[in-house]
């Protein structure tokens, strides 16, 4: 494994589902130490993509690189250097979000004390420490991302892989997991981040890159692909054709 | 009122949910063995049927006038206790999905009731035979015999609505739900339990012998007898509709109970502080014997079973409901069968609290993850650590189960010394082989989201994991039963038991061996198919 390696490589990654192709072809490079967005429409491809790169599936053709090693052969390896906050709620509700992080903790072979007292300072960061006691189960939408992140955090991995990772949380929460990742990235971790708050991406990513159909159809600095006439939103729409005008149904 | 329309519309969603169900191939490989299964099963029931049809006609209407109130009686119990026996009380409505649309109680209840006449359709069917046999005899006119069937499975319907919803609701209530189950299932067995003292023995039998001089009005078994074969006095008639409509009341509000309770759901449920702390130091220190992660992922497993009502329901049921309602059958049999049957009881219940835990605890091991067993293929770990955490804390409840049978066998007064108990714990241990061996493939190979608030097995679903349950799951006993056979057989060959038992134990450990890595290797292999099956949602019926 090279230092010198990118964060993610992929080259002609390919994934079908019953020969319906949900990533064709894709090629992605993201730098090491940067925070990068991964965009595009639902069913574009984004989360299997990061599927791939955790090896929670396997890609059907082509070749991946995450951290300089390769994936799924190395995959092992990989896992203990990447922290993933899913698209979904994965989380095990019957446990109560402090058992969650510190078995999350143990699991990516922290010691147990330390992992229990990270689990509590986590807790506390993401102010849950109210609710240390509650299990997962009643949480909100919004608390259960916060404990999603702090699992992602708890061994301070090298790279972030985050699917949606502010869907459903209020603003002091998303204000509060942004600086924590911003603080990452100063750190020289990696952060690849696919969201659809466009504003939020423009704000935090330096790169981004646009997926539609498992193909990428922009890419760049967003300060390159951001002009004074357009914002990455309109960039978006245009790429991924979505100014669409849809004929209005009677009824409605 | 009932909307028969959203009724018509419920029922053509749960048909299109399966049907859907099946366009993967292996499913499609369920449906067949499900085909299979049901036909041998429903088979035998119609073969029964057939049976009581035809007996009618052999015997002269005083004999059908004389067994047919005691007939229907052992159909109320079993229509009644079967359910909760097997833990398997049958499909039920999917509430937290269904909640947001606006459909009335009543068409709840409507389907409720349906799904209820689905779970006794074989009851159903064998009433049915017996009903058209008294008829083709000419015993009672055929309008009569209608009414009185229809009636008594009116009463059925609604009584077992009333008490699946009372049980499902006892168990979705903190603190409460253990203690009222135990005594509702000592309750069901307190007259068995009355004849362990030679005093009580003599007044239970008593009061056995009393019964059968009960009035038949006290019944809906009676009175729907008497109104099926025209004997029935217009207060009868009066009293068994009363009974319907009280049966239909309560079913109706513990239905209506249900309901509210379903949305309130799980939130906010508070692991309690100081109970919970002295169980995770507890477990902690046990499972520091493993190096993390698999000991961080057995106390998880250990932890999330317990708080998971559709575990403690069968566990607490192995050592209480198991141990009373056998040991009055262990001690009321004499002579050399009872000896034996009191030398392996504690071994015998045991395995039987086995294959109650057997759909949570080994043929569907990763139901209660659902969507979050992805977390599992993101973390640094090998499937081999995962499964084997898995059967760890699978072995540790089943100790667990069998040091409550011990105790609560020695407390009631079965004889159980330690000869008994090590017994037990050999049979256990040697039985965990074999039960992991087929849970292990079962649960990577046809893995279902499982809700672990809801306390009732729903039938057993896919239709191998089904004939596993029933077929594949005792016969895989069949080993361990064989010594405790061997002892029943004679002397001579009951000396060799602690040989037999080894022989099973080094058979069962070559079949797990083998097993476990060929599970492993498939469940990663699979994975993106455990994963999809875990994360699917299901129709308005919820069938785990």
């Amino acid at each position: 494994m090279s230092e010198l390696s990118a964060a993610i490589r992929t080259r002609g990654l390919r994934k079908s589902y019953n020969d319906k192709p949900a990533v064709q072809g894709l090629d992605l490079e993201v730098n090491r130490g940067e925070f990068f967005g991964f965009l595009g429409p639902n069913g574009a491809g984004k989360t299997t993509t990061i599927h791939i790169l955790t090896g929670v599936i396997t890609a059907s053709a082509g070749e991946v690189e995450v951290l300089g090693m390769s994936v799924p052969d190395e995959i092992h390896e990989v896992k203990q250097q990447i922290g993933v906050v899913p698209d979904e709620n994965v989380l095990f509700d019957r446990l109560t979000g402090y058992e969650f992080l510190e078995f999350a903790g143990r699991m990516y072979g922290l010691d147990r004390d330390v992992a229990a007292e990270r689990a509590r300072e986590l807790m506390g960061m993401f102010e849950l420490d109210m609710r240390q006691d509650t299990l997962i189960a009643g949480y909100s939408k919004g608390m259960k991302k916060r404990v999603a992140l702090g699992a992602a955090l708890i061994h301070r991995p090298k790279l972030y892989l985050l699917d949606e990772p502010f869907e459903g949380v209020d603003p002091v929460g998303a204000r509060l997991m942004k600086t924590v990742l911003l603080q990452q990235v100063e750190q020289g971790a990696t952060v690849f981040l696919t969201s659809h708050v466009l504003e939020v991406v423009e704000r935090l990513c330096k790169r981004v890159a646009i997926i539609e159909g498992g193909r990428i159809v922009a890419e760049g600095e967003v300060s390159d692909l951001r002009t004074a006439e357009e914002t990455l939103e309109d960039i978006f729409l245009r790429v991924v054709g979505g100014e669409v005008e849809t004929a209005p149904l009677a009824w409605l | 009122m009932i909307q028969f329309s959203q009724v018509r519309t419920l029922l053509a969603l749960q048909r299109r949910s399966i049907v859907n169900g099946f366009r993967d191939r292996r499913q499609r490989y369920g449906l067949l063995v499900s085909l299979i299964t049901g036909g041998l099963w429903y088979g035998l029931w119609i073969t029964v049927a057939i049976t009581c049809a035809v007996v009618p006609s052999y015997i002269g209407t005083e004999e059908i006038e004389y067994s047919l109130p005691g007939f229907l009686l052992f159909a109320l119990g079993y229509w009644q206790l079967s359910p909760l026996v097997t833990l398997s009380l049958g499909a039920s409505l999917e509430m937290r999905k269904l909640a947001l649309y606006p459909v009335s109680v009543p068409t709840l209840f409507f389907v409720e009731c349906l799904l209820r006449l689905w779970t006794a359709v074989e009851m159903i069917l064998v009433l049915c035979g017996l009903f058209t046999g008294i008829a083709v005899a000419g015993s009672s006119s055929s309008l009569l015999l209608a009414a009185g069937l229809t009636a008594f499975i009116a009463f059925n319907t609604f009584l077992s609505a009333g008490v699946r919803n009372l049980v499902e609701r006892v168990f979705q209530k903190r603190r409460l739900r253990e203690t009222i189950l135990i005594a509702m299932v000592t309750l069901t067995v307190l007259p068995q339990a009355l004849a362990f003292s030679a005093t009580a023995r003599g007044w239970a039998r008593n009061a056995l012998r009393n019964q059968l001089e009960v009035p038949y009005w006290v019944t809906p078994a009676g009175l729907s007898s008497r109104l099926a074969l025209n004997q029935a006095l217009a207060s009868d008639i009066v009293l068994l509709l009363a009974m319907i409509v009280v049966a239909g009341v309560f079913g109706y509000g513990m239905f209506r109970a249900s309901c509210r309770l379903s949305s309130a759901s799980t939130a906010g449920e508070q692991a309690p502080k100081s109970a919970n702390a002295g169980r995770v130091r507890w477990i902690s220190r046990l499972a520091r014997l493993a190096p993390d992660p698999l000991g961080a992922l057995i106390e998880k497993e250990i932890h999330y079973l317990w708080r998971s009502p559709r575990f403690r329901l069968p566990f607490f049921m192995g050592f209480t409901f198991g141990v009373i309602a056998w040991a009055p059958i262990v001690l009321s049999v004499e002579g050399p069968l009872g000896e034996w049957l009191q030398s392996g009881a504690t071994s015998f219940i045991s395995l039987y609290a086995m294959l109650l835990l057997g759909p949570v605890l080994f043929l569907n091991r990763f139901g209660f993850d659902r969507g979050a067993a992805r977390f599992y293929f993101w973390m640094p770990l090998s499937f081999q650590q995962l499964l084997a955490a898995k059967n760890v804390a699978t072995a540790f409840y089943c100790y667990a189960e069998a040091f409550a049978v011990i105790a609560i066998a020695r407390i009631i007064g079965l004889p159980v010394g330690w000869m008994e108990a090590l017994e037990t714990l050999a049979a256990v241990s040697v039985a965990l082989l074999y039960l992991l061996s087929v849970g292990n493939h079962m649960s990577v190979r046809f893995p279902v989201a499982s809700n672990p608030d809801r306390v009732s097995r729903a039938g057993a679903g896919h239709g191998v994991r089904a004939a596993a349950q029933f077929f594949l799951f005792p016969l895989s006993l069949f080993p361990v039963l064989s010594p405790f056979a061997s002892r029943y057989a004679g002397p001579a060959l009951g000396d060799a038991f602690w040989v037999l038992l080894a022989l099973a134990a080094a058979g069962g450990l070559a079949l797990y061996s083998l097993t476990f890595g060929a599970a492993s290797r498939y469940g990663l292999q699979e994975r993106e198919f455990l994963l999809g099956n875990l994360s699917g949602g299901e129709g308005p019926v919820a069938a785990e």
